[in-house]
């Protein structure tokens, strides 16, 4: 289910800049992470991602570099000091959207309820991922 | 902009489409050249899009798959301009800012600008009055105009200089300067002033002007030139151009420059409106002095009277045209006519009947009020002329100045034929919308109006009050908060046509004194006459000589009145109130400004501009105490502060009745001396009269012109 766009505007950076958060990527890279690991949810075409990278560039919480050494050129881009910051305020922010989301009923029921293809112990696993 | 510079190749759109499928190729191409960046910005974005789609290819997925993961090209484009603005330098993205608000700014400014110089330009001034019937209809009607006299009785004269010609090195215009200096020398009664004039000015012999056979010769249309100055109204149309004019008036100034028949382009305007006969009225009136200088030889004093008494007539038909430059003309030949009054009186007054006398006294006292004040009905309808073909009209007495149609009149200021001034139009189509910044059409017609009116209302003020300035109506009247002729208030067109009113008011006030000296002059002839005596005071001429007694304008007290051995003397204080006992003032010297006077009551002037005088002391003295001092040692330490010492020892005091009189102990001697010593300064009195010693040489020079 592809994200309504007011929702991908604040969710897209964050997602973003936790992929970063470990090593850095270059641009397809990051579209495939995106779309392989949060099942299409946060799936963006080249069309937003390349502008959001160079806001985020714009703002200092990204760097870039090229890479000439590979078989193709390509740009990765790592996570900032700045990034890094504003990731750990991000994610204590949805943190606090997802518990108010829970308290209204809206996430918990989703989260909690074992999917078909989870077992019990991984749909707990990912409501406490969401604490 | 940190990318390798080896990854120039892939960054090149034309580069790419070589490496990646068509589609791919085309596809960063117009994303690329559609976000209309800076080129290194458009190549860093081509490159990693380059790389993307490769990396794309690279792990299996299809061209298409990959071209429609993309998205729209056109939004992408968008996106990724906002982007890689958002990256550029806060200087950066600011000065882009402002370039791009100057940008539009100056846009509209200049579309703004263009659109109103069209409108502009298409503005038309609408003339919805003629001036000319406007102004023809302020005129007197007649049935029986005195003008086409006047031509038959001036034609000879205007022949006579015409005629000079022969035989002689100068044209007609300098042999009638030649003819009027020598008519002017010879009235004047000049000493050494011939009838007959063999040399002209540097001294060459000349064919002789004999002026006494001249005027001989003439005596008949001297007759008619009085009875023309007898007729109730001159009835001279405005002839603007040469198709309007008479055909007697175009005959009569056929040879002349400065006739009708100089067209001056502006026939249709007020303001091109010519007034010739000004001129001929000038050379008329001293035609009559001359002739009456001729008529008092021959012992003709009937006609003497006759002459002097029709000047009047000529000056009231000189103002009838309502115009500033006919008042003028009108006051300096009544000038003229007073001073020639007074001299030949004062020579041989005894030998005038008691009608010539009579005749004089109603033409001196014919002179209405009205004719001392500026009248300034032409000039206001001259510059409303103006007023409507420079500005547009809405219908409500509102307007804009428009540009071009000034131009058309540059002509007016710059002196040269009308339309050759036609490469000021593009100018003032460049220059149109600045029309709005000029004052509007109302605001012009009503300031011009509210100056009219001041410059009138002036013209009430007695003529103490005020100094006598030349720079006085300007800086009192139009521009009381400062400001001056040329800034006009910000308003050109008022600045150009603003009369040269600074001393024409003035002058018109000041025919006051020579109409009084000369009134006063003629009583004195008439109660000599009649009583074989002189009066004792002018107070003794009343009612049976003078109606009323005339009051100095610089006082409004009495004329001064002293009863020499020659017989009688008159005399104004002169423009500082200050009675020196009939010392010379030389009008040719200007008027100092020391006229200022607290009061017209006040004998003695309360000046700030020199170190107070015995006269000074005498008025604190009076001030404080409520009376005039008996005399100057009754003064206190008070009153004599600041007064030179030496002051008190070089002037006499009395108490004359009710007048304090201060007179200068070196006058004493020679009290009524009428020149000033050497290197004294033009101080002094106005002389009005002084039997037995009558000259008017003193004309000014200035009345000696055409």
């Amino acid at each position: 289910m592809p994200l309504d766009r007011e929702l991908m505007r604040g969710a897209g950076p964050v997602a973003v800049l936790k992929l970063l958060e470990r090593r850095e990527m270059y641009g397809y890279e990051l579209v495939e992470a995106l779309e392989a690991r949060t099942d299409g949810v946060l799936a963006m075409g080249q069309s937003t991602l390349y502008p959001m990278l160079y806001n985020l560039e714009a703002k200092g919480l990204v760097a870039s570099r090229w890479d000439e050494s590979g078989p193709r050129g390509r740009k990765y881009y790592r996570l900032t000091a700045t990034g890094k910051q504003r990731l750990a305020d991000d994610s204590a922010q949805w943190k606090a959207v997802t518990a108010a989301m829970k308290r209204l009923g809206i996430v918990g029921r989703l989260a909690i309820a074992p999917q078909p293809q989870f077992g019990c112990v991984q749909g707990l696993a990912l409501a406490g991922l969401s604490r | 902009m940190n990318r390798d510079p080896h990854a120039s190749a892939a960054a090149d759109p034309a580069h790419a489409e070589t490496e990646l499928p068509t589609p791919l190729a085309s596809l960063v191409g117009e994303v690329v050249r559609r976000t209309r960046l800076r080129r290194s910005e458009r190549e860093e974005i081509a490159a990693e899009l380059v790389a993307h789609f490769r990396d794309g290819l690279a792990s299996g997925r299809s061209t298409e798959e990959l071209a429609l993961a993309f998205g729209d090209p056109k939004a992408s484009a968008r996106q990724l301009r906002h982007g890689a603005i958002a990256k550029r330098s806060v200087l950066d993205r600011g000065l882009r800012r402002t370039l791009q608000i100057v940008g539009l700014g100056t846009a509209a400014v200049v579309l703004g600008y263009a659109a109103l110089a069209i409108h502009v330009a298409r503005l038309r001034p609408t003339i919805s009055f003629d001036p000319i019937a406007t102004y023809q209809a302020l005129l007197p009607a007649t049935d029986d105009p005195a003008w086409p006299t006047y031509l038959e009785a001036l034609a000879w004269a205007q022949s006579e200089a015409r005629l000079g010609t022969a035989g002689n090195p100068f044209d007609s215009r300098e042999h009638r300067d030649l003819f009027v200096d020598a008519l002017d020398r010879y009235a004047a009664n000049e000493p050494g002033a011939s009838t007959v004039v063999t040399t002209n000015f540097i001294g060459e012999a000349i064919e002789p002007i004999d002026l006494a056979a001249i005027l001989a010769a003439h005596a008949d249309e001297l007759a008619l030139l009085r009875k023309a100055a007898a007729m109730p109204v001159l009835g001279r149309r405005a002839n603007a151009s040469p198709s309007q004019a008479i055909a007697a008036e175009q005959a009569y100034f056929g040879t002349r420059s400065t006739g009708p028949e100089q067209d001056a382009g502006f026939a249709d305007m007020l303001i091109g409106v010519l007034l010739p006969h000004l001129a001929e009225f000038r050379h008329a009136s001293r035609l009559l002095v001359g002739d009456a200088r001729l008529a008092e030889e021959q012992g003709d004093f009937a006609r003497a009277a006759a002459n002097l008494a029709a000047i009047f007539g000529i000056a009231r038909h000189a103002e009838e045209n309502r115009t500033l430059i006919g008042q003028l003309v009108a006051a300096a030949t009544r000038v003229t006519a007073c001073r020639a009054i007074v001299a030949m009186l004062e020579r041989s007054g005894a030998a005038f009947d008691d009608d010539s006398l009579r005749e004089l006294a109603g033409a001196v006292a014919s002179v209405p009020e009205a004719s001392l004040r500026l009248d300034m009905a032409s000039e206001r309808l001259m510059f409303e002329d103006v007023v409507q073909r420079m500005y547009s009209d809405d219908g409500e007495g509102d307007g804009v100045f428009i540009p071009w149609a000034f131009a058309d009149f540059a002509p007016l200021i710059t002196g040269t034929p009308r339309g050759s001034d036609e490469n000021l139009a593009p100018i003032a189509l460049a220059v149109g919308p600045l029309a709005y910044l000029a004052p509007s059409r109302r605001e012009t017609i009503e300031q011009h109006r509210r100056w009219m009116s001041a410059i009138e209302e002036d013209g009430h003020r007695p003529w103490w009050d005020g100094r006598r300035t030349v720079d006085r109506v300007e800086q009192e009247v139009l521009f009381p908060d400062g400001g001056s002729r040329s800034l006009a208030g910000g308003n050109l067109l008022l600045g150009l046509l603003l009369p040269a009113v600074s001393k024409a008011g003035d002058n018109l006030a000041a025919q006051r004194f020579e109409l009084d000296g000369a009134a006063i002059a003629i009583a004195l002839a008439r109660f000599h006459r009649a009583r074989g005596e002189w009066p004792d005071s002018l107070e003794a001429l009343v009612p049976e000589f003078l109606p009323t007694l005339p009051l100095d304008p610089e006082t409004a007290l009495p004329y001064r009145y002293e009863l020499l051995a020659a017989g009688p003397m008159v005399w104004s204080t002169g423009p500082d109130g200050i009675d020196d006992g009939g010392t010379w003032f030389r009008r040719t010297q200007g008027l100092s400004p020391d006229a200022d006077r607290a009061a017209p009551q006040c004998r003695f002037p309360t000046s700030t501009s020199r170190s107070p005088t015995v006269r000074t002391a005498v008025l604190r003295h009076q001030k404080r105490t409520g009376s005039w001092p008996a005399s100057l040692d009754t003064l206190s330490a008070d009153d004599r502060a600041g007064v030179p010492p030496r002051g008190f020892t070089s002037v006499e005091y009395a108490l004359e009745g009710d007048d304090p009189i201060v007179r200068r102990t070196a006058d004493a001697d020679a009290p009524f001396t009428r020149h000033p010593a050497p290197g004294e300064a033009p101080q002094g009195d106005r002389i009005l009269v002084e039997w037995g010693l009558g000259t008017f040489a003193e004309l000014p020079a200035g009345d000696r012109g055409a």
